[in-house]
This record gives C-alpha cells, sequence and structure tokens, in this order.
C-alpha cells in the first residue's frame, strides 16, 4: 500500500486536539448538597447496564478520533497494489441489425453493454481496456488500451446499434491483429449469434430463444385500381401462426387480413390478390402479434407515382399516324397537333415537343423535344445537321455497343435485330452527354441526352416511313423506353434492403432532393447526375423530398427493410470467432484506489456522532 | 439572624383547631384535653350505681324519682397535655436555597401555639449531632409564648443529626401528649428507636419531613460531583441523565414509603411537608384530612 498525498497523515495531529479538548470540556462541576443520602441510594434503583455502557461517556470522543483517522487516510488517499490481478481486455461489440432485438425491455446491444460494463467494473485499475465495433457497416476500434474505466464506460454508452449485417470476418480481422501485438489479451465477443469460443477469444451470447417472425420480398402490382402484394414470412424461432393485415394509404382500417402457418425456419409465401383500391399510394403489411425484432414485422409499399399527365405538341406538316399511335400507347399522354407555320417559339408549356421533319429556328425553353429526321440545323440542341445520306436498302443499322446502365435502361429487352434505313440525315458535332443507340456507317441514327437548356431530348435522324423500322419490334420497345427516359419519375423503386443504395431520378428542374432518414437524419443528394444516389443505413421509412425550379416540393417514400440474414437471430454465424496464435499469460499488478468506502465510512461515523449527541440531549432534557 | 416571624393572622386562625390526643391517659390536671378517665369535667359521661362512699352531691336525682335507685352522674376528665417538638439543627437543614430550617422554625412555632391555645405545655428541643439543645421549656400561656418563642431564631444549624441517640437519654413523657419530631431525615443515622422509645412512652408521635424543591424535584444534570455539607467525606460523582434522574425519585419515595411504613406500624403519623408551602395549606388541609388536628 502506498499513499498519493502523505501529508494527510498531518491531520492526525487533529487526534490530540480531540483529546485535549475532551478532557477540559469533561470536568466535574462540584457541588455541595444537604445530603447525598438520596442520591447514593438511588444507585440500587438504577438499571443494571452492560458492559460496554461503561464507555458510554468516550462513545462520541472514539467516534471523533475515528474519523479523524478516515479523513487522513482519505487525504493521504491510499493505493493498493493487489499483484497480478490487472489484464488487458478486448471487447468486440456486435452492432448489427438483430442487435435491436428487445427482450425484457432490454435490447440485446444494451445487454450486450451492461455486459461489457460489468466486465470494466469488476477490474482493478491498471487493466487496459480495447472496444472493437461491428455493424456491418463499418468495423472500427472506438478505444484502444485505455485505462480509465470511466472514459471508457463514456465512450461504450455512446455507441449504437445499426442496421447492417454482420459476418464477423472484419471484427476476426481487428481482434486478431490486436492479439498479434498483445497475445496476453482477453477477447471477448460479445454477440447474438452463434459464434464457438476459442482458446484465445470468449463468446458471450447475449441472445435468447424469443420468438421472432420476419417478412420477407414483399412486393407488389397494381392495375386496374387492383393492388396484389405478395411475400413470404419466416419463423425463426418456434412454429407459429402468423396472422398479416394490410393497411392502404395510411387509413387504419384493415384491408385485408390472413393466417399464414409458418413452421420453424421455413419460408412461407403468401398473397393479398386483388385487393380494391381506387388508387394506390401506400401500402402497410403487418404481423399482427408483434415480436421482439419489430423491425421486420412490418413491410410499407410506396406507389411509383406515375398518375401524373402529360401535355405534348407535334409539330409536322405530314400524317403523324404513327407518332400518334406512339403516344397513345401511352395514355397520360395528350397531345395536339400543328404545321410547322403556326408553330412559334411562344408556344410553351407542353412537356414534350416533337418536330416532325422540321428544325425551328428557335428550340423550346421548357419540355422534352423529340426531333423525327430534323432538316437544319438548330440552336442550343446539342448537334449538327451537315445533310442528307441515302443508302438505300443497304442501309442496316448498328445498334450500339455502349454498356452504360443509361443505355442498357434505353436498350431493356430489345433484341438488336437488324432493319434497314433506305435515307436518314446525317448528324453531328453531338454534345457529350448524348447517347448514341443506333448507328449507320458511323453517322448517328437515333441518340438522346439533354439540350443545352438541360431538357431532355431525343433524336431519330430517318422518317419512320424511310425505313422498316415501324414494323419491327425493336423499333417499337424502343420507341418505349425512350418515351419512359423523356417522363422519368423521380423514384423508380420504393421498396429497399437495408445497406442498399437508393437511386432517385434528377428531374430536368430539379432544384434539390433532401432525404430524411428513419431515425430523422437529413441528408442533401447531389442534382448534377442523372441519378442522385443514396445510401439506405437504417430500417424503416425514408422520406424523399423532390423541390423543382418552381419551388414546389414534393415527398415520396421509400421503405428500407432489414436485411434477411439479420432477421435470422437465431442462425450460426458462417466463420468461426477464432483468434490464431499462441496466448501468452501476461498479468500486471492491479491498483485498488478507490476512496468511495472511506467517505462512506465517515459518513457513517459523522452519523453515528450526531446520533449519540442528540441522544446525551435527550438524557439531559 | 432572624429566621422567620410571627405570622399573627395564621395564629389567629389556629386557634379554631384543635389536637387530637389518642395516647392521653396522663398528665396535669387543669389542662383542655378530655381523657378517657371519669373526672370533674362539665361534660357528662355516664351513670353507675351509687356505693357507700360516693360524692352524694353528683347523685342524679331525677334518676332516682324515675326509677327509685341512687344513680350516680360521671363526668369527663380533662388534662393538660405536654406537647414536645424536636427539630433537627443539623447543617443540611439550614443549606442552599431550601430554607427548609425556616419552614421547620415555622411549624414549631405553629404547633406551639396550637398547644398553648389548648392550655397545655410546650417544649421545643434542637437536636445537633447526638445532643438535645432546649430551646423553651414548660412554655404555658399565650403571654409566655409570646415573650420566648423568638427564641426559635437563635437555633444553630450546624453538624449532624442523631435523633435517637439526642431523644432516647431525655425525659419525653409518659402518655401526655404529642411528640412532633421535625427534620429533613436525609441521614442514614438511626430515627426509629427515637420513634419505638417516644411510642412506648405512650406519646401521640408526628414526623414532619421537610424537603426542599431541589431535593423533591432535582434539576441538576450533567457530569456533577456532589459533597455533603454535613460530611464532605460523603460524596456522589456521575453524569447525571434521565435515567439516574429516575432512580432518585424512586429513592427518595423509597425512603418516604420507609418513614411512612415505620410510622404507621407504631400508631405514628408521617407527613412530608415541602420546604415551600403554606403553614396555613398544612394545618388545615392535610393535617385536618390526617386526623391530628381537628
Amino acid at each position: 500500500m502506498r499513499f498519493l498525498f502523505p501529508l494527510g497523515f498531518l491531520a492526525l495531529i487533529g487526534i490530540p486536539v480531540l483529546i485535549a479538548v475532551y478532557i477540559i470540556k469533561n470536568k466535574y462541576t462540584e457541588q455541595i448538597v444537604s445530603s447525598t443520602y438520596i442520591w447514593n441510594l438511588s444507585n440500587k434503583f438504577l438499571k443494571r447496564r452492560v458492559p460496554i455502557s461503561k464507555i458510554a461517556g468516550i462513545i462520541s470522543l472514539i467516534l471523533q478520533i475515528l474519523a479523524v483517522i478516515f479523513i487522513s487516510f482519505a487525504i493521504a488517499h491510499p493505493v493498493f497494489a493487489v499483484p497480478s490481478a490487472a489484464n488487458d481486455y478486448c471487447f468486440v461489440l456486435d452492432g448489427s441489425g438483430s442487435m435491436n432485438i428487445s427482450y425484457e425491455g432490454k435490447t440485446r446491444f444494451e445487454r450486450g453493454k451492461e455486459e461489457i460494463a460489468s466486465r470494466i467494473n469488476g477490474t482493478l485499475s491498471g487493466s487496459t481496456f480495447t472496444l472493437i465495433y461491428a455493424d456491418g457497416k463499418t468495423c472500427e476500434t472506438v478505444f484502444t488500451e485505455i485505462e480509465n474505466s470511466r472514459r471508457a464506460l463514456e465512450l461504450l454508452n455512446a455507441l449504437q446499434p445499426g442496421y447492417g449485417e454482420v459476418d464477423g470476418e472484419d471484427a476476426v480481422v481487428a481482434a486478431q491483429e490486436y492479439f498479434n501485438i498483445n497475445p496476453g489479451v482477453k477477447t471477448i465477443l460479445f454477440t447474438d449469434k452463434y459464434f464457438e469460443s476459442s482458446v484465445n477469444a470468449e463468446v458471450i451470447n447475449v441472445a435468447a430463444n424469443e420468438k421472432n417472425i420476419a417478412l420477407l420480398n414483399v412486393d407488389y402490382t397494381y392495375g386496374n385500381k387492383k393492388l396484389t402484394i405478395t411475400g413470404s414470412v419466416r419463423s425463426y424461432g418456434a412454429s407459429a401462426n402468423v396472422h398479416l393485415k394490410v393497411y392502404l394509404n395510411g387509413s387504419e382500417e384493415v384491408a385485408d387480413e390472413q393466417t399464414v402457418i409458418a413452421p420453424q425456419t421455413a419460408v412461407v409465401n403468401f398473397s393479398f390478390k386483388d385487393i380494391p383500391a381506387e388508387e394506390f399510394i401506400s401500402a402497410k403489411i403487418a404481423v399482427a402479434d408483434g415480436d421482439a425484432l419489430m423491425l421486420d414485422n412490418e413491410v410499407m409499399l410506396y406507389g411509383l407515382n406515375s398518375a401524373n399527365n402529360y401535355d405534348a405538341l407535334i409539330v409536322s406538316d405530314k400524317p403523324t399516324f404513327f407518332i400518334e399511335g406512339m403516344l397513345k400507347a401511352k395514355r397520360d399522354i395528350k397531345y395536339e397537333t400543328i404545321s410547322t407555320k403556326e408553330y412559334n417559339a411562344n408556344l410553351n408549356g407542353y412537356d414534350l415537343y416533337i418536330f416532325d421533319s422540321y428544325s425551328p429556328n428557335e428550340m423550346p425553353s421548357d419540355g422534352a423535344v423529340w426531333f423525327f429526321n430534323p432538316d437544319g440545323n438548330i440552336a442550343k440542341s446539342g448537334f449538327g445537321v451537315q445533310g442528307q445520306s441515302n443508302p438505300g436498302m443497304s442501309g442496316w443499322v448498328q445498334w450500339t455497343k455502349d454498356t452504360s446502365s443509361q443505355v442498357k435502361t434505353l436498350l431493356k429487352d430489345v433484341q438488336k435485330n437488324e432493319f434497314v434505313v433506305a435515307k436518314y440525315t446525317k448528324c453531328g458535332g453531338l454534345s457529350r452527354n448524348f447517347k448514341i443507340l443506333l448507328t449507320h456507317d458511323n453517322n448517328p441514327l437515333l441518340f438522346t441526352g439533354t439540350n443545352d437548356y438541360g431538357n431532355r431530348e431525343v433524336v431519330c435522324a430517318f422518317n419512320i416511313q424511310d425505313a422498316d423500322a415501324a414494323l419491327k419490334t425493336d423499333f417499337l420497345i424502343i420507341i418505349r423506353n425512350l418515351i419512359n427516359n423523356t417522363f422519368p419519375g423521380v423514384m423508380n423503386q420504393t421498396l429497399y434492403t437495408c445497406g442498399d443504395v437508393m437511386e432517385v431520378n434528377v428531374l430536368a428542374n430539379c432544384e434539390s432532393i433532401t432525404v430524411k432518414s428513419p431515425r430523422g437524419n437529413l441528408k442533401s443528394l447531389a442534382t448534377d447526375e442523372a441519378e442522385a444516389v443514396c445510401t439506405l443505413d437504417e430500417v424503416g421509412i425514408y422520406t424523399v423530398t423532390f423541390k423543382n425550379k418552381g419551388g414546389e416540393a414534393k415527398n415520396y417514400y421509400v421503405y428500407s427493410a432489414l436485411s434477411e440474414n439479420e432477421s435470422a437471430t437465431t442462425v450460426s454465424a458462417d466463420a468461426p470467432f477464432n483468434i490464431l496464435g499462441e496466448p501468452r499469460v501476461v498479468m500486471r499488478d492491479g491498483i485498488y484506489d478507490d476512496i468511495l468506502y472511506i467517505f462512506l465510512i465517515l459518513a457513517v461515523l459523522a452519523m453515528a456522532d450526531w446520533m449519540v449527541y442528540c441522544y446525551e440531549q435527550y438524557q439531559l432534557r | 439572624m432572624k429566621n422567620f416571624a410571627i405570622d399573627e393572622e395564621l395564629l389567629q386562625q389556629i386557634e379554631a383547631l384543635q389536637t387530637l390526643i389518642k395516647n392521653n391517659v396522663s398528665g396535669l390536671f387543669g389542662g383542655n384535653h378530655q381523657t378517657r378517665t371519669y373526672g370533674s369535667s362539665c361534660e357528662f359521661s355516664d351513670y353507675r350505681d351509687y356505693e357507700a362512699g360516693d360524692d352524694i352531691t353528683k347523685i342524679d336525682w331525677n334518676a332516682y324519682a324515675r326509677f327509685d335507685k341512687l344513680f350516680l352522674k360521671l363526668y369527663l376528665d380533662e388534662r393538660q397535655m405536654h406537647t414536645r417538638i424536636y427539630i433537627d439543627a443539623s447543617r443540611s437543614m439550614a443549606h442552599g436555597k431550601g430554607n427548609k430550617h425556616v419552614q421547620a422554625l415555622r411549624m414549631a412555632a405553629a404547633f406551639a401555639y396550637l398547644s398553648i391555645n389548648e392550655m397545655d405545655k410546650v417544649s421545643i428541643y434542637a437536636i445537633r449531632d447526638n445532643g438535645l439543645e432546649e430551646v423553651v421549656t414548660g412554655l404555658f400561656g399565650k403571654d409566655a409564648y409570646i415573650s420566648s418563642i423568638h427564641k426559635l431564631n437563635d437555633i444553630e444549624f450546624d453538624g449532624d443529626c442523631r435523633i435517637s441517640e439526642a431523644v432516647l437519654p431525655s425525659t419525653v413523657g409518659y402518655g401526655d401528649g404529642l411528640s412532633i419530631i421535625i427534620s429533613d431525615f436525609l441521614t442514614e443515622n438511626n430515627f426509629e428507636d427515637a420513634i419505638d422509645h417516644l411510642t412506648s412512652k405512650k406519646r401521640d408521635i408526628l414526623c414532619v419531613q421537610v424537603l426542599s424543591k431541589e431535593e423533591l424535584n432535582p434539576t441538576a444534570y450533567g457530569k456533577i460531583h456532589f459533597f455533603d455539607v454535613e460530611d464532605t467525606s460523603k460524596f456522589y460523582k456521575k453524569n447525571i441523565n434521565k435515567e439516574i434522574l429516575k432512580a432518585y425519585k424512586k429513592a427518595l419515595d423509597y425512603v418516604q414509603e420507609r418513614i411512612r411504613g415505620y410510622c404507621a406500624a407504631r400508631g405514628a403519623e408521617y407527613m412530608l411537608v415541602p420546604a415551600d408551602e403554606s403553614v396555613y395549606k398544612v394545618f388545615f388541609d392535610r393535617l385536618m384530612a390526617m386526623g391530628v388536628l381537628k
């Protein structure tokens, strides 16, 4: 034992002072009375007193001397060295999504933290602590070889569980690295997976045998005012009757429900067919009887908001049967046709302008633009006209070999069969953002991009009548894809799995896109690309706020579901938690310097002294 | 120093009282106390048959006329008693602020006047150590009382008080009145033999224990070293607390009961008189209630 402040023992001087005061204070008062006969006789009538009461008169002094001694000790601050009682600890905490499971009011993550805190509190000063935290997205070392247990607990308490999927590999690597440096470390993993303990690593499983049902692979189709929802359920605990309910468009009324028998660990499909729905904004599918892990008991589905109407203007002096048929195929586009003479730049307000064999002097500043067989240069169109080409029946087209994702989307379902273009306009000087889909003799025949106004543009360098394309399925499909590309929705998908990257279409008039996570974190997405992306690292409903340049804002909702692997809370981990290497016993002296007990004893002594004082006052009353 | 003064008003009131003597078998003729024997007082008591040689002046001729037989009228006898008052003149009586000695002198003066008023003789003694000091003896008549009672102020309270040793060798009379012992009785010395002796002499006995307020309800507390005023070798040293004060009360009760019981067993009377209690109350309330006075 040693003392941090030995001068504190100077306080012991207080003891002789106390005794001197006691001697002076406790002098008997001499008094003459007429007779001591009754007083002496009274001794016979005194109750027999226990032997300890003989020291009753000096109890207060004893207590005060003890208090002075303990005060001296407290000031001197004793430090005890406990031989070979300290260790180096490396805690590995699983922060994956399944650690959110709550059992008896505490999540597994909280239980894991409590276990670690208990171990930290149970060790003597001199021990060191290292904490590795893995939540599937990151594997970070929260603190390394920290000796201050209070600081370690603070950092531990600040940790929050993630929603990711953990395979333990990163954590093993991190723990192994630390073990290689310090083979004497005690590595302890706190997880809810069934890892095997190894020689160098102890595994604490914080999971319990809880009921756990997960909704998986939920999808929907909506058409003819009927909604069909499909998906599957899985019980990771015992077999269970799973009662499913569907709520539409935020209503609290159950739109449909059914009970699915889910044997243990088996995946059972379910479907809600043809649920009547005048409109489809959202649908919630929920397990009626919730379980420990609520995150996978509910899935939200949102419509793609495709109910917008578009207006189109066709400028042509020729019959436009094909173009009209093309627009009619997409029922939400209304169109009107005018001659080239009727067109002027003041005609605006349309979502789509189609110029058939006509090149206007001035590009419309709003809306998307399609050109069929342009006959001259157009300012700010992003391309130039270099004359005509007449390959005749030898004009076989070539499909692009571009494999970018945008081109893939545009050529979705296209078989790339050849067809002939007998006559076309030679175009050149294309802006970089244009994607060429069809060429002939290296001349672009069909290409798409954005013009100088930032509006989407499609150029078909030939007349439909000058090609046999109209008879080809591929051409019809590609036209459909181009229309969809011209009128993109903000969201292409509303149901993701946690960890997926969400894509948001950046429309031409987009000013900003912000995403609000289920926990309320706001994130602003970059809008300089055609698609903005955001990684969904939380489970729940994300709100995507799309604001256009006119200041109008609109919310879109996306549901991020828990990973299927994280729903499986009782499955064994794929990889063992095995720390390789020869362990070495490294025991260091622990330090015990807690003086809280001394203060507690002081408090007890003070209270006892006070009680003695009160008792004496009561006695003398 | 003058310890007390005669309260004339009280003396006037005392004149209305009369002492009830139990053992009035003796005494001098000419007193005011009726005895159980027949004598020459004016108070008729009984008849008896006339016998030859009886005083014919006491024959009831009316009875003779009615019964045709001579009856002699008998009258109660009246005797003069001798009241003896013993005052404890030890140092303890005059110690402190209790004024026990003042109360003792007041009581003695009042009892003396009561006896004088009943045409009895009065003797007052002071007991100091083992001696009996005569203060006044054979006092008779109010004039003598007035001229002699001041001698009570001459009593010196000093030394201790051994009552039995003082009383036993003295003349205490026989069956001729009341003996009053006024003391604090706070002593281990023998007083029982004196009571026994007076009892054997057919004396009526009244023990008056005078205690000060502090002795009845001590207020002392804390660490105190008591010394006895009569004998400083006697002491009591303790941290006085509530428990000890309770024990003191019990000890005091014990002493009172011991004296009371001893007296009662011998036909004597015992009375505790606080030093600050009025003599009027003692005489008119307590002594009358006890049957000592009427």
